[in-house]
């Protein structure tokens, strides 16, 4: 009975009602807001930087990378430090986010060697993390290419791509995570049949880096690979004298776009998009785990791993995930692609600069990044705490109307608990239309923005899920406490109390 | 604290059980120095009576009534309803006493104003378990009794003070109470309406044999009550007949 009455108070008491309404929207608005926010909606030059390397954190097989000024920090290691470079032979991710390693060299300790990553043993250690989505490698060896494009009097020539760099990745042909997948990379193209397909992506802006004739999607690609035999450590050594020739199919092209620079002239704003351009061919780990068997003649199936992606969920996890595996994987080089990424942006790097002003870039500098430390949690508790504020003076400013009402209920024999019952009901209607309208109102915006990020419909609609559960517990949760302190206040009264003072 | 003997008000018949009976009954409140609202008093309303209590603002007599309709409890002595005394209730059985067995009317009306004229009588027999229809067509007939049945889906806000009186007086009908319980009934009316409200009363009284007690200042009610008690500073200071 308490039930309907409760329904019939919020349908009668129309305008209190929009009141309590509208307070719960502003929270769901709030906390629709931060949660979207904490749970990383990345802008655009991420999103296709974590899309194209295909995690949040990168793990390398290399030694750490110290800045001399730092070395009095790493403490406890009695290994000799020594300066070494990165090889082209190691070709990683790092090539392209810190060209000059190549030149300068980094400070590593111990032995020079990169110890290739076990990642049946990474995995393992990685299992308990509830943050960790996956774990991943990728695989590169440097390759060239040869490939046939038309000339103007209709017949063709051959084109041949020295320099280029195979990447075996997983690219999530899993069934139900489009996460990584074709699609999602790909800007044109078409899916292939399946894993095994000798099928290739290839950055579309491969004319930044001087390539200006590219084949056709669906052309043939001839492949080349050097020979590559493994030492003891893992290392991989490549015999350029001797190559293995392989077919490809261009499946389609990727980009990303991680950067958009604005600078004023006398003609106005100018603006120009930046591309991290790399010379790339991205292929499927299946085909490529065939390649390297193919090149060490038969005598390595499983390619050592150089490097290493972990996916993190939420995003607001990254940095803490990145500072928990620096710890946790010493022997190894851990970075945050955000971090690094941040740092890119501010040095012109990784993509090419064609006209904007180096100054509107950043400020250049060789200094180790600071470490980045999360503290969207802070922010998360403080809005939410805000959010629930509001939603207690909501309910507050609820029950102290009704003293009467609960006063007359009480007289004519409404016991503590059907009162309680009543205006739970109440509040919990109330503050469920609220937190719908508020969540809907917000999300519209976030929508936007998603599909505007290329981010398929059916992980948007994952996220929508998701945080409207979250929003919607949390907006209940704060109406049922808020809501039943004041009532079971209320209702422990006497009733004579309550009706002496109205 | 007055050092007058109370009025110990056992009457008519200190042979019948009375419907409603307080023994010792005491209430006070501690404002700078403890304050007797109710002191030291015993009375028995029988069945059927209509009873009348009167006295100065402050006097105590409201305070006796929730005491009486079990809205408050005492600091000594003891309210027995049909023999059964409130003091051993939990909050949630005097919730049910006051369901069951209590009508109150208030000066102002204490009606829920979101609530139709219909709503409001029907509500605490809502409380039960009885069927819907049972209940809205038991509130037609208290409707109808207190000649409201035309006014039946207005809005409390819809309605002149003595029309809301009269639905909180159905509301009061509700259950079948043994007794109704009174506060300033008229006190917020016209002299019209007032005359007419204590005829209402009356009529309820010997038509359905509906045991009153009502605190009025209203001479009118005094007119048709069977006894008029006369309170002061907490304590009963006189019983009399009543003009019936």
């Amino acid at each position: 009975m308490f039930l309907s009455l409760g329904l019939t108070n919020v349908r009668r008491n129309l305008g209190r009602s929009m009141l309590a309404v509208i307070g719960a929207a502003l929270a769901a608005m709030i906390m629709t807001s931060i949660i979207a926010l904490s749970g990383g909606y990345p802008a655009l030059g991420y999103a296709e930087a974590r899309a194209f390397l295909g995690a949040d954190i990168l793990v390398f097989a290399t030694p750490h990378l110290v800045a001399p000024g730092a070395l009095a920090q790493v403490a406890g290691s009695d290994q000799p430090w020594s300066l070494v470079a990165l090889s082209r032979d190691q070709y990683c991710d790092l090539h392209d986010l810190h060209p000059e390693l190549y030149g300068q060299g980094f400070l590593a300790q111990g032995g020079v060697a990169a110890r290739p990553i076990d990642l049946v043993k990474l995995r393992a250690r990685l299992a308990g993390s509830r943050f960790v989505d996956d774990v991943s490698a990728a695989y590169f060896l440097p390759v060239r290419i040869q490939f046939s494009v038309p000339t103007e009097g209709g017949g063709s020539r051959e084109v041949v791509l020295n320099e280029m760099i195979l990447r075996g990745r997983d690219f999530g042909f899993r069934s139900g995570d489009g996460h990584w997948s074709f699609e999602r990379l790909m800007v044109d193209g078409f899916v292939p049949a399946g894993c095994g397909d000798a099928c290739a992506l290839l950055d579309a802006r491969l004319v930044n880096l001087g390539y200006p004739n590219l084949p056709a999607l669906g052309d043939q690609i001839r492949l080349f690979v050097p020979a590559l035999s493994l030492d003891d450590t893992g290392r991989v050594h490549l015999d350029y004298s001797r190559e293995s020739e392989f077919q490809l199919t261009l499946a389609g092209r990727y980009e990303v776009q991680t950067n958009l620079v604005a600078w004023p002239t006398e003609l106005g704003t100018m603006l120009e998009e930046l591309y991290w351009t790399t010379p790339q061919i991205q292929v499927p780990a299946e085909f490529f785990s065939q390649v390297f068997s193919q090149a060490s003649g038969g005598r390595h199936l499983l390619p050592p791993a150089m490097q290493v992606g972990v996916t993190v969920s939420p995003f607001s996890e990254v940095e803490n995930i990145a500072a928990e595996l620096r710890t946790l994987l010493p022997e190894y080089t851990v970075i945050s692609v955000p971090a690094q990424l941040n740092l890119a942006h501010g040095r012109g790097l990784p993509e090419a600069v064609f006209q904007a002003p180096l100054e509107y870039l950043g400020v250049p500098t060789t200094q180790q990044v600071g470490m980045h430390v999360d503290l969207s949690q802070v922010f998360i508790v403080l809005v939410c705490l805000i959010a629930a504020l509001l939603l207690a003076a909501n309910m507050l400013f609820l029950v102290a109307q009704r003293r009467r009402e609960i006063g007359v209920l009480k007289a004519i024999g409404a016991r503590s608990g059907d009162i309680g019952l009543m205006i739970l009901t109440e509040a919990l209607t109330l503050n469920l239309l609220g937190t719908l309208a508020g969540f809907a109102l917000i999300r519209i915006f976030a929508t936007w923005t998603l599909l505007s990020n290329r981010i398929p419909l059916a992980e948007i609609g994952r996220a929508t899920l998701t945080d409207l559960g979250l929003v919607v517990t949390a907006a209940a949760s704060a109406a049922a406490v808020f809501g039943l302190i004041p009532a079971w206040q209320m209702a422990r009264l006497t009733s004579m109390e309550v009706l002496r003072n109205e | 604290m007055s050092s007058r003997q109370p009025v110990t008000d056992l009457t008519p018949s200190a042979e019948a059980e009375p419907i409603l009976r307080t023994v010792n009954l005491s209430k006070s409140y501690f404002l700078g120095e403890t304050i007797y609202a109710v002191n030291d008093v015993s009375l028995a309303i029988e069945p059927k009576e209509f009873v009348v209590i009167v006295g100065p603002s402050g006097c105590g007599k409201t305070t006796l009534l929730s005491l009486l309709g079990g809205l408050d409890r005492p600091n000594s002595g003891e309210v027995l309803l049909e023999g059964q005394s409130y003091s051993r209730l939990s909050e949630n059985g005097l919730a049910q006493l006051r369901r069951n067995h209590i009508g109150f009317v208030f000066q102002f009306f204490n009606l829920i104003s979101h609530l139709s004229a219909m709503e409001n009588v029907m509500l605490p027999m809502r409380f039960g378990r009885q069927p819907r229809r049972v209940i809205r067509d038991r509130a037609g007939e208290l409707l109808d009794m207190v000649g409201l049945s035309q006014r039946a889906n207005h809005l409390p806000l819809q309605m002149s003070g003595g029309e809301q009186q009269r639905v909180a007086i159905a509301r009061a009908l509700a259950n079948s109470p043994a007794v109704i319980l009174a506060d300033e009934p008229t006190g917020n009316l016209d002299s019209k309406t007032k005359t007419e409200m204590a005829e209402l009363f009356l009529r309820l009284n010997e038509d359905f044999a509906q045991t009153f007690v009502v605190v009025s200042h209203d001479e009118g009610f005094s007119r048709y009550a069977h006894r008029v008690i006369h309170m002061q500073d907490g304590q009963l200071a006189k019983v009399e007949a009543g003009g019936r």
